[in-house]
């Protein structure tokens, strides 16, 4: 069983979690995006002159997209698939990479949903009262902070592995 | 459908919001010195078709209620869903078309929108005795206002037929939506059975007149019970209403059948205004349509009132909130 665990074959596990970690963030942002963008279409339908305001809300879901983006860059840079020769790596330490991106996959997917709907909110908010958008903003702000946290865990947790010799 | 399938439309009845006459707005309204001043300001903020000049309250309301139910349809990722909302309407044209049938008029002037069920397909269904060409829910209950219009003559019980039928209908199609519909149409069933109850008791109706009154699928108070509470008295019915809110009960005791309705039109706009935070989903959508709706049967009231020269003092007190 042990012997298993230590054969080099891990770089499939670590791919594994670069893969997650860019598809569920991904997909959350583009459902969370594509919601948002449907409230705003909703309210430059009647007023066009809100677009400007209406785009910032919009993005904020985004993030969690190019987080999981970022996370997958510096993982595969550290395998050296980007830019070097792909490193060989056991099966047990190509594992803790996979659990090691699962914050920033998960979390990432969940958060741009529920930060996609407080932005929906806030769209709500900027269709009755233009002068309020900052608060819209904020409270969906709020929201990012899960998937910042879980970013730098995913982040530090890859640089960290990398170190230890499983 | 999912909530969030309803980001755009939310979105866009959010901004329209805005556009609801402000309580102000309808005071200054009350204080106008007659209709066509009223009609003048109302072609102002958009009432009626744009760049015409309105003389008449019922084109302008007629325009009105058009325009609030084509941006609904036009919004609404699935028409179907306020269906509930218009079912009465079909029923009112189905009464409408039965008695007009029956007197030998057209029933053009007193056909309503919006509607689920084209009003010359109900025309051809009297006309034929063709009752499979309407909705399931509505040939029975056709065919048996027709009769008992036609044959028997009772014109009470026409009415009593259609609109339990009528209830019955829109709280079937509210359950397949639950939430903020099912709710609404449970709180009409409600309203339309302690107002049935109330003039049962007061003109005494026999038991069998009474057991064809009553709509069901409301789960408190239950048909037997205001079976029983119609037959034994008012007192009854105030006890009744006890055990689904005091408040009710109150509103019925020191007001009568008027405070009752108004309780109940209250508690219908605290059903509604909870959807005022609800960010997507049908609730902020039914919320507008009673809103809109709301507003004008307002502006009906003040525009009746102006033309019977009623003073303002006494409409401003039946004017109802707008969410």
């Amino acid at each position: 069983m042990m012997a298993f665990f230590q054969s080099p074959h891990g770089l499939v596990f670590a791919i594994l979690g670069a893969a997650l970690v860019t598809l569920l963030p991904g997909i959350g942002s583009a459902t969370g995006v594509g919601m948002v963008g449907e409230a705003a279409a909703g309210v430059t339908t009647e007023d066009p002159s809100k677009f400007s305001k209406l785009l910032i809300l919009q993005l904020l879901p985004a993030t969690q997209g190019i987080y999981g983006m970022l996370t997958s860059f510096l993982l595969l840079s550290q395998l050296g698939i980007i830019g070097g020769t792909p490193v060989e790596i056991t099966i047990i330490k190509g594992l803790a990479y996979l659990f090691s991106c699962l914050p920033i996959a998960i979390v990432g997917y969940f958060s741009a949903i529920k930060q996609a709907k407080t932005s929906a909110a806030g769209v709500s908010l900027v269709a009755k009262r233009p002068d309020q958008m900052s608060k819209g903003m904020i409270f969906s702000a709020m929201v990012e902070t899960y998937a910042i946290l879980a970013l730098l865990i995913s982040i530090l947790g890859n640089s960290g592995i990398a170190n230890i010799n499983f | 459908m999912k909530e969030t399938d309803y980001a755009y439309a939310v979105a866009r009845v959010r901004s329209n919001e805005n556009s609801f006459l402000s309580r102000q707005e309808l005071d200054s309204l009350l204080a106008a010195p007659d209709c066509e001043t009223c009609l003048s300001r109302l072609s102002g903020k958009g009432w009626g078709e744009p760049g015409t000049t309105v003389s008449d309250e019922g084109v302008i309301i007629d325009a009105q209620l058009k325009k609030l139910w084509s941006f609904i349809d036009e919004i609404s990722p699935d028409r179907a869903v306020f269906d509930s909302l218009r079912i009465p309407n079909d029923y009112h044209n189905l009464k409408a078309v039965i008695k007009a049938f029956i007197n030998g008029e057209r029933p053009d002037r007193f056909i309503i929108r919006p509607y689920t069920v084209e009003p010359d397909t109900i025309v051809e269904a009297i006309k034929e005795r063709n009752y499979s060409l309407l909705p399931a829910h509505m040939r029975e209950p056709a065919e048996k206002a027709f009769y008992t219009l036609l044959e028997q003559r009772k014109g009470q019980l026409c009415d009593i037929i259609i609109d339990r039928a009528s209830l019955e209908a829109a709280l079937e199609n509210a359950k397949q939506y639950g939430g903020i519909l099912r709710q609404l149409a449970e709180l009409n069933i409600l309203k339309a059975n302690i107002n049935s109850a109330g003039r049962c008791a007061a003109q005494k109706k026999p038991a069998n007149f009474i057991e064809k009154v009553f709509a069901e699928g409301c789960a408190k108070p239950d048909t037997a019970s205001l079976r029983a509470a119609a037959l034994a008295g008012t007192d009854s019915i105030i006890e009744l209403l006890h055990t689904v809110d005091p408040k009710l009960e109150q509103a019925l005791q020191e007001d009568g059948i008027e405070g009752f309705d108004k309780a109940c039109d209250d508690m219908s706009i605290r059903i509604l205004s909870r959807s005022r935070y609800t960010p997507l989903g049908i609730e902020p959508l039914v919320a507008y349509i009673v809103a809109a709706e709301n507003e004008i049967r307002n502006i009906r009231l003040i525009l009746t009132a102006k033309r019977n020269g009623i003073s303002a003092e006494r409409i401003s007190g039946m004017l109802r909130d707008v969410f």
